[in-house]
């Protein structure tokens, strides 16, 4: 006989079976390194007035509250609660706060597998990105702890985009932290020499002409930097200013709208009157600005904390301007960024998690402490009443810069992530690929829904 | 029965009499790694199966039949990560397997000094930590200005944009893991090799025959089955690749180096679709199964004829 027989057959199958399995499993196994976290989170430690605000004066102390916390962060996020700790023990001299930096996607992996055992494994506070949250409430809904009855009271002083977001099924699931509204960073010798006033730039043509004159005026400078294959990251911004997003409030695709259109328009044009820079990943964008490639930086206010830390040599240079609007008088606001901070539900201790999170992340000391020292922008309004937030920044040509962002807070409107925020982005940053290397913006979205739609089982808006 | 009565009583009831027949004794010698095996490998393999046939819908599992896999036929990331697979599959396997066995032939000479050396030097990658090895590719890499670009710039070619470029990705990819995996390869080629008797050759020679003749009739032939034994084993290892792609390309420009593992991971851990998550293991699964039994079938069918 040539050929194996039937029972050999299938059990050399089940054996292949069983050896491939196994090798599959122990894929699983491997652990992820920590990559730069790219939004929000990795803006890293401002300069800034660093005076470290103490909890002297304000509330009472608490001593009946006790009992350990864990705490798990990323970055300059985990800094800056770690930094808090100390304003809070002062309040609350029973708790116990640990502070886990353990890598954004690691964070998110242990999560994942946490939630997925029924919460083992996970740490009573925990740092999540807001387009990441509902990955967590879709599928797992009681995984964090019902906050509502605790947080009602504070609903009127956060950001309300972010509030929004935080409410799943009528109920708040995590707290709001930091909220990302939009500025072009420019550099003002750069528009100088090319004779253009900043101020005059209100809609996203005046941009491109101003634009046009900068590059020309500054040999080997670009405009702003665009991550060509893997961030869309202007696309959703312009998006955000019309109030939308991939998908809206009911979860179904909106790739197609009007305002996706214009906004990869928008892209397109920039891109093809040469005013974008392409750079790779997070680092690629610190180095251009770095190195004096790109006259603009379009980017959430936390990118403020970046680059007074990674550029003090460009201290002066740098102002910054409102987004601008699609059509003259339209919206300048948009978003772009944030966390949460939620509580597994399986927490042992969620009277002392919670305190900790209440400090953090809603009283004028624990927030203005973070903005302070390491430039994350607190969703929590009552903050901005530190005249920290209208004094001029010597680093920013002297300018109250954090003003203007404070004033967007209130029209900012909330983009509903979903549960399939992942595969959104990944298919945003294709259509924005595609775009540039020249297929039309309205087919190369519609193309992109048609993925999205394929790749979730939502149905497009029509 | 003499040992027992010499043995101290332990109470009336206790291990008495308790005895081993040599009928039971191996089942119960082998039942400790068998409970392991079925909690740690048959129960996961049969719970995945069953995950795929679910869905979860507000945090609620429901059966959902076979619509995964009608969503896994129709889904054009799971294409392109197969034929992100299968491209690596098809040109890398056969370099790296070419170039172990150039290698393990070249260190075999008995005219080479410190074989030792160069064997622990071209082993060496197999054993890294491929964490630190990308982190040292993302340097080398680095688009547009790492040292290859620098290097390569020197005899007048422009940057190559590793990261940006969906083939130069692959290339990159590819280069990587033949970096490797080629001396793991080596090394079993390399035992082959010490394992064919070194008077064929000297009679082949005394008869004429050239170097690459020997080698091509000779060596080859009997090599063969270590080459398929290396050609298994990196087709699965190729069909279930993640960490180069996860850790050095991320899945490259428009996923261009998106293979099925590092597609698999991002369901189940980015997007905590676990029912998904398996059904794309499955359809691996079947694509591995049907693959390895043709090579078997293929060559197996050779042996019995033989």
């Amino acid at each position: 006989m040539r050929t194996i027989s039937a029972a050999k057959r299938l059990s050399l199958l089940v054996v292949l079976a069983l050896l491939s399995m196994a090798i599959l499993a122990a894929c699983g196994d491997n652990t992820a390194t920590p990559v730069p976290a790219t939004t929000a989170a990795a803006a890293t430690t401002a300069a800034g007035a660093a005076t470290t605000a103490a909890a002297a004066g304000g509330g009472t102390v608490n001593t009946t509250v006790k009992g350990d916390v864990t705490v798990w962060g990323w970055n300059v996020a985990a800094k800056s609660l770690q930094a808090d700790v100390e304003g809070f023990n002062k309040l609350y001299p029973n708790v116990k706060v640990t502070v886990q930096d353990i890598g954004r996607l690691d964070v998110y992996d242990k999560l994942t597998t946490g939630l997925a055992a029924g919460g083992v494994g996970l740490p009573d506070v925990v740092q999540v990105e807001s387009d990441h949250m509902d990955v967590y409430t879709s599928k797992f809904p009681d995984g964090f702890a019902d906050l509502t009855e605790k947080a009602t009271k504070y609903e009127k002083d956060f950001d309300p985009s972010k509030w929004a977001q935080s409410k799943i099924n009528g109920k708040i699931r995590s707290i709001p932290w930091d909220s990302g509204p939009v500025g072009v960073f420019y550099r003002t010798d750069m528009f100088q020499k090319a004779g253009v006033d900043a101020t005059k730039i209100e809609t996203w043509d005046d941009y491109i002409e101003a634009g046009k004159k900068v590059v020309a005026a500054n040999p080997g400078v670009k405009m702003n930097t665009i991550d060509y294959t893997k961030d869309d990251g202007l696309f959703r911004m312009i998006l955000g200013q019309q109030g939308g997003y991939y998908f809206n409030k009911d979860g179904k695709i909106t790739l197609t709208s009007p305002e996706a259109v214009s906004a990869m328009t928008v892209v397109k044009k920039l891109n093809d009157a040469g005013l974008l820079l392409n750079s790779s990943g997070w680092d690629g964008t610190v180095a251009a600005n770095k190195n004096n490639k790109v006259a603009t930086q379009i980017f959430g206010v936390w990118w403020s904390g970046t680059i007074m830390s990674e550029a003090p040599e460009q201290k002066g240079l740098w102002d910054v301007m409102p987004i601008p609007a699609l059509t003259k008088g339209g919206s300048r606001a948009s978003n772009l960024g944030g966390s949460t901070l939620a509580i597994p539900a399986k927490t042992k201790n969620l009277d002392a998690a919670w305190a900790f999170v209440e400090y953090s992340m809603a009283t004028k000391d624990g927030q203005n402490n973070i903005i302070k020292n390491f430039g994350i922008w607190p969703s929590y309004i009552p903050a901005y009443s530190d005249p920290f937030y209208s004094a001029n920044q010597p680093y920013f040509n002297n300018k109250p810069i954090w003003k203007m962002f404070a004033d967007q807070i209130p029209q900012l409107k909330a983009a509903y992530y979903t549960g399939d925020n992942d595969k959104g982005l990944s298919v945003g940053a294709d259509a924005q690929a595609a775009v540039l290397s020249g297929t039309d913006p309205a087919a190369a979205l519609q193309k992109g829904a048609d993925a999205l739609k394929q790749q979730t089982g939502r149905d497009i808006l029509k | 029965m003499q040992n027992v009565s010499t043995r101290p009583k332990q109470g009336s009831g206790g291990w008495k009499g308790f005895r081993l027949s040599p009928k039971v004794a191996p089942y119960v010698f082998v039942a400790p790694a068998l409970i392991l095996f079925s909690i740690f490998m048959i129960y996961p393999i049969i719970y995945s199966f069953l995950l795929s046939l679910q869905k979860n819908v507000a945090g609620e599992q429901k059966w959902v039949g076979l619509d995964n896999y009608s969503r896994l036929l129709g889904d054009e990331l799971f294409r392109k990560a197969l034929f992100n697979t299968f491209i690596i599959l098809i040109i890398q396997v056969p370099i790296q397997l070419s170039l172990a066995m150039l290698l393990a032939v070249g260190l075999n000479s008995k005219f080479l000094r410190m074989k030792s050396f160069f064997r622990a030097v071209y082993f060496l990658p197999a054993i890294t930590s491929l964490a630190a090895a990308s982190v040292i590719f993302r340097i080398l890499f680095a688009d547009p200005d790492g040292f290859v670009n620098s290097f390569v710039s020197v005899f007048g070619f422009g940057p190559i944009h590793w990261t940006l470029d969906e083939t130069w990705n692959r290339v990159l990819l590819i280069l990587a893991i033949t970096w490797r995996w080629t001396g793991y390869n080596m090394v079993i080629y390399l035992s082959g090799l010490q394992g064919i008797p070194e008077d064929l050759y000297e009679a082949a020679a005394v008869d004429g025959a050239s170097r690459s003749t020997r080698f091509f009739r000779i060596t080859i032939p009997l090599m063969q089955p270590i080459i398929l034994f290396t050609t298994i084993l990196s087709t699965i290892g190729t069909l279930q690749i993640f960490d180069e792609s996860y850790l050095l390309t991320n899945g490259g420009p428009q996923n261009a180096t998106m293979t099925v593992g590092f597609y698999l991971y991002r369901t189940a851990f980015r997007q905590a679709d676990f029912s998904y998550a398996s059904t794309i293991a499955y359809g691996l699964l079947v694509i591995i199964a049907v693959l390895s039994f043709l090579q078997f079938r293929f060559t197996g069918g050779r042996e019995e004829a033989s």
